[in-house]
């Protein structure tokens, strides 16, 4: 497995602004290159009792395109990042509540999940809930030419092959969730895996900078 | 969520400072919110905000069969959504009184009121027309939904430019944007909304605030409401385009004039703003400037608290001032000093104070090489 260049990630630039709402508990705006997600987290708060668990809080997530009707292409998405916030959120601690979740796809140009994903999670850190960890995305794409472009511009999604999304914790950066669009070999995974991991460093890095601008304890 | 219930206290507070020519935020009866209109990468796509009230709008187009009766017109179709990332008491893709309320309005201000030319919309007679497809998605409630609404629907709607077509004998080619120059909404006049909230039937206030709608619509001590929301919608030439009332009936004849006159510089002026921003936005698209959302984060108002400023301002009031002075009578100071460890007081409008957290050296829990995210 070849890693070229490790230390020299060109992630795409990214710009964010936490409390950007006024009425939600917490919120963050995203821009990662050209793509612009608007997360806004509400919780624990009082939610039906036919939804209420008795063990851990009830991850509501809602995701909203710009415009037309909702679609399939939604729900997955929703279920992709219920599933990652759930493991990231120390949900035990508010039983019988709900956090909600809402997201509102401001412009996309490619690497939409993994700015949202990210977005949930400094959305999520303003809130102010318990957290295991936090979690990055990173998403890589596979040129057709066989090789792996790290978060790929529009154009470049338009012709990859494949696609590889990524999201790992910051404790142990162990896998999070993966999903993957299109055909690869076992090796090109592997490698891809890898090269994500180190990437996502990058972002934690980003996510303290954010974050220490905002307050100074944490 | 339910929603927040609003309390006798705040109720009469609120009415009282009213009726003595003060508002919470320091403004006067006939001044509104700050207004900006952000564009998006696309054509007729906009972020309006209103002081803290945020509105995204989407115009979208398709090819669809006109309807019969109207058989050479294209077609004009509003949708409010409210999420609950407007505020925790609104449910996911749940039609409320609200949302109707906000779609009527804004259809009779924009159909009914024939502002867009919809027989420029047609392509084939009998067959195929346009359909305009305006999303308003509200991403923050803090008052006058209805006035941010109506901005952003005709901001977005003048900004809109849908792909130009040619017909060739039986088919109907439809041109990307790259082909040729797309074709922008033929609008014959401008409506926007203006709200006005009506306090104990004689008190004109324009650009309510969240609280200050709910108080006006509210029951009164004796279980009666006196007061409401006058909605007034008007067009560049000063014309009337929609007048709605909710809350109490009006029995004082002057207040409906006194606010279309209200209405009618402000819609004025409001309707030259968003044609010098299409404006400008134009310009900086030929010039191949990238228009993008992501301009409107910035990092030069960093606050600790969800709430940009405290929500009680007062008039002729300055932080610098104040510090200096060590008046720690003043109720906001003594709000502030309460956490005096963690936050800087910082000026942000004229009126108002901020906290921010203290810049320097921060705090970070270091736990040997592992991690740092004990939140």
């Amino acid at each position: 497995m070849e890693i070229e260049d490790e230390n020299n990630f060109k992630l795409r630039p990214m710009k964010c602004e936490l409390n950007y709402l006024s009425r939600s508990d917490g919120s963050a705006i995203l821009a990662q290159g050209e793509t612009v997600v608007l997360v806004s987290v509400n919780g624990p708060l009082d939610i039906k009792s036919t939804s209420q668990s008795i063990e851990k809080a009830t991850l509501e997530v809602l995701f909203c395109t710009k415009g037309g009707k909702p679609s399939v292409a939604d729900r997955f998405k929703e279920n992709i990042i219920r599933q990652t916030c759930e493991t990231a959120i120390l949900g035990c601690l508010y039983p019988r509540t709900g956090i909600s979740l809402t997201i509102q796809e401001l412009e996309d140009f490619g690497g939409l999940l993994t700015c949202t994903v990210n977005c949930a999670c400094l959305a999520l850190l303003n809130s102010g809930i318990a957290m295991r960890h936090m979690v990055a995305a990173v998403c890589c794409a596979v040129s057709e030419e066989g090789n792996l472009v790290l978060e790929p511009s529009y154009t470049q999604v338009q012709s990859a092959s494949a696609l590889l999304y990524f999201v790992f914790d910051s404790r142990e950066r162990n896998l999070v969730t993966g999903f993957t669009e299109g055909s690869f070999s076992e090796n090109t995974y592997e490698e891809a895996l890898a090269r994500c991991r180190l990437a996502s460093d990058v972002v934690f890095d980003f996510y303290r900078d954010i974050v220490k601008q905002y307050s100074d304890v944490i | 969520m339910k929603e927040v219930f609003l309390s006798n206290c705040e109720k009469s507070f609120i009415q009282k400072i009213i009726s003595e020519g003060h508002r919470l935020d320091g403004r006067n009866y006939n001044d509104s919110r700050k207004l900006s209109i952000t564009f998006g990468s696309g054509y007729g796509s906009c972020i309006v905000s209103l002081g803290e009230t945020r509105i995204l709008a989407q115009v979208s187009c398709e090819v669809v069969q006109p309807k019969q009766i109207r058989p050479n017109e294209g077609i004009l179709y509003i949708n409010v959504e409210i999420s609950p990332m407007a505020a925790p008491q609104f449910e996911a893709n749940r039609q409320t009184d609200l949302t109707v309320y906000l779609n009527r309005l804004l259809e009779k201000c924009y159909k009914d009121s024939k502002c867009i030319d919809l027989e420029s919309l047609c392509i084939v007679v009998e067959e195929k027309v346009w359909s305009l497809r305006v999303d308003i998605k509200v991403l923050n409630h803090d008052g006058n939904l209805i006035e941010c609404a109506s901005i952003a629907t005709l901001a977005s709607l003048a900004h809109f430019k849908r792909p130009d077509v040619t017909r060739s004998g039986e088919n109907v080619i439809i041109h990307t944007l790259a082909e040729k120059d797309p074709i922008p909404t033929v609008l014959y006049h401008y409506p926007v909304c203006s709200t006005f909230a009506i306090f104990s039937n004689n008190i004109l206030i324009s650009d309510p605030s969240f609280i200050e709608e709910s108080v006006c619509t509210s029951n009164s001590e004796e279980g009666n409401i006196n007061g409401g929301l006058l909605v007034v919608g008007m067009n560049q030439y000063k014309e009337l385009c929609l007048l709605n009332l909710s809350g109490a009936a009006i029995y004082n004849t002057n207040i409906a004039h006194r606010a279309t006159l209200s209405a009618a510089d402000k819609c004025k002026t409001i309707v030259d703003l968003i044609k010098k921003t299409i404006i400008d936005d134009d310009n900086l698209r030929q010039k191949r400037a990238k228009i993008n959302f992501g301009d409107i984060i910035t990092s030069n108002h960093l606050q600790s608290l969800s709430r940009k400023d405290l929500s009680i301002c007062l008039k002729n009031f300055d932080v610098k001032e104040q510090m200096l002075q060590n008046d720690t009578a003043d109720v906001m100071d003594v709000e502030i000093s309460m956490e005096p460890s963690k936050y800087d007081v910082v000026q942000s409008l004229p009126q108002t104070a901020e906290l921010k957290a203290k810049k320097g050296a921060s705090s970070w829990i270091e736990i040997s090489s592992e991690s740092e995210e004990e939140d």
